[in-house]
């Protein structure tokens, strides 16, 4: 198929053998055109407060042993990261599908169940994963509206691009490098063994969460100023965490978009068809407007975008709602030029 | 109100009679929601008639109540849940089993949709060569759906159980009619069924090899 036309073996090698743990969040997709025209209202200060609280929980149980002494910063990091994830479903995800706090789209249980017909990958076929795992309901936070899976990205996948990091650093890579390394292993696994062979579906947004996640997890013990500091009390965060500034509109999979095998394609590019003509909704144009505004060209983009060049990888955009939906219109207008009014 | 409260009521039984039970029990706990916001407000109007509309809640007050709700999500009860699981393993070669989860969730929401349930699990399995009755810790996230009691999709979960079987038939390399005591482990995701069991014979009657290996693969848990 060519979507990988270079294959990086002991990425794959490596993938081969994280199979198994990294499915967990792969097996979870989502579908934020299915809210486009629903109303939805920000919910950064609940997740912020859910996310502070287990952190705190997280603090209180490495320091109720001798006040933490004893524990290493990354004794604390990896306290923190058990708080939020678990075995092929995580912990901070179940909680965001069922929780009173957070607005999500679908909002109630029988919206559940009919987001479960409804959305993007409901129509593949019966054997899919993507029929047999329930999708991620979507939320917002800081404007941008994103799949719960991204939560669990940022936590989970983020600590394996940290220890992908940790271990390019013993190997005598430089930060950078070392950060590099992780991103593109992370790449490798998406494109070749959980895109490529479990889902069927790459996900750029995805990889953005993970990035962002190995930022945080960089900057829990590193830098200057490391978040986690060890006072006379135990370990404590300088400050209380806020997901904000990770989260930017590539999280979105409406707006950045999956490349999606072409054993799925054929059911989900009909169902993005579907959606044209909310392009013209106020509310969403208004929406991918502010996207656009605030969108900048990100680390794990400008990797993917040599790889496009390089024809190592489908471009995503080819598979977004614009495209499509220009795309449909043109053939539309030649097959019936009176009724030719193409988009963009 | 009367007539409204009774609107509200009835709307739940619509939509039961429409054959949405989720739709049900959703607008059902909206119904007593509304009908109980409906008292208060009637218990307390005459108090508020002297006082000024309320404010909007602030952000300190709007996150306490966060926090507040956070807190209550951490409290547990215990509930009952059904399970079955069907299979292909050795000795029992083709087999069909039930069992019930005696399991804590939180409080604050129930298993219709996905939820994570920390108990024991107890079941009894019957197939061709034996039966196996097994006892032990388990974890699953799973969900109703539109049962009950019944785990209807079980994504991800794993019990260690204490267990004993009864071989019987034409069970290869085993001579039937034995007893046999042991521990099974299970794994199942997205339904998928994975077990793995080690087993001595008990009982005086048996002969040849007394410890005996299990496995197999199935659907459920």
């Amino acid at each position: 198929m060519g979507l990988l036309t270079r294959a990086n073996r002991g990425a794959t090698l490596a993938a081969l053998c994280a199979l198994a743990l990294a499915l967990p969040a792969r097996a979870l997709e989502t579908d934020q055109y299915y809210a486009w025209l629903r109303p939805l209202a920000d919910s950064s200060d609940a997740l912020n407060a859910k996310i502070n609280f287990e952190l705190a929980a997280a603090l209180d149980e490495i320091n109720s042993a001798n006040g933490g002494r004893a524990a290493s910063c990354r004794d604390a990091l990896e306290a923190i990261h058990d708080r939020y994830t678990l075995f092929i479903f995580q912990k901070i995800e179940l909680w965001a599908q069922r929780t009173a706090v957070l607005n999500r789209i679908p909002a109630t249980q029988a919206e559940e169940l009919e987001y479960r017909k409804n959305w993007i990958y409901g129509g593949v076929a019966w054997y899919d994963l993507g029929r047999t795992v329930p999708p991620s309901p979507t939320i917002e936070i800081a404007g941008v509206r994103l799949g719960t899976d991204k939560i669990s990205h940022f936590f989970s996948e983020g600590h394996y691009y940290l220890d992908w990091f940790d271990g390019a650093r013993a190997r005598g890579l430089s930060h950078d490098e070392a950060v590099e390394f992780a991103v593109r292993r992370g790449i490798a696994i998406e494109t070749t063994v959980l895109g490529g062979v479990i889902s069927g579906v790459i996900s750029p947004a995805d990889l953005e969460a993970n990035y962002q996640g190995l930022s945080w997890y960089i900057d829990l013990c590193e830098g200057e100023q490391p978040l986690l500091e060890r006072t006379d009390a135990g370990w404590k965060l300088r400050e209380p965490f806020d997901l904000r500034p990770y989260v930017s509109p590539e999280w979105d999979e409406s707006y950045l978009p999956n490349v999606v095998l072409d054993g799925r394609w054929k059911h989900v590019k009909p169902a993005i068809l579907s959606h044209c003509p909310e392009l013209d909704d106020p509310a969403v144009r208004a929406r991918r407007a502010a996207y656009a505004a605030r969108d900048e060209h990100t680390y794990t983009e400008k990797i993917l975008d040599s790889m496009v060049t390089a024809g190592e990888l489908r471009n995503p955009l080819d598979y977004g709602v614009e495209r499509l939906c220009a795309a449909a219109a043109m053939q539309a207008a030649r097959t019936d030029p009176a009724n030719g009014s193409s988009r963009q | 109100m009367p007539g409204r409260a009774c609107a509200a009521i009835n709307a739940p039984r619509k939509a039961f009679y429409r054959g949405d039970r989720l739709a049900f029990a959703a607008r059902a706990r909206f119904a007593h929601v509304v009908v109980a916001a409906a008292l208060i407000a009637a218990a307390t109007s005459a108090s508020r008639a002297q006082e000024p509309a309320s404010a909007p809640l602030t952000d300190q007050e709007r996150l306490a109540a966060i926090d507040r709700e956070l807190r209550r999500e951490t409290e547990r009860e215990h509930q009952l849940f059904g399970l079955a699981r069907a299979r292909v393993s050795y000795p029992q070669l083709a087999s069909v089993g039930l069992g019930m989860l005696i399991g804590e969730r939180s409080k604050a929401y129930d298993c219709t949709i996905q939820c994570e349930v920390d108990g024991w699990l107890a079941s009894v399995e019957a197939g061709v060569g034996g039966a196996v009755w097994s006892l032990g810790p388990a974890y699953l996230i799973g969900e109703l759906g539109d049962n009950k009691y019944f785990l209807s999709r079980r994504y991800m979960g794993y019990s260690v159980r204490g267990s004993v079987m009864r071989t019987w038939g034409d069970t290869p390399y085993r001579p039937d009619r034995e007893w046999h005591a042991g521990v099974e482990g299970q794994f199942t995701v997205v339904s998928l069924n994975l077990t793995l069991g080690i087993y001595r014979r008990i009982g005086e009657h048996g002969h040849g090899e007394p410890w005996l290996f299990s496995g197999g693969i199935g659907w459920g848990f």
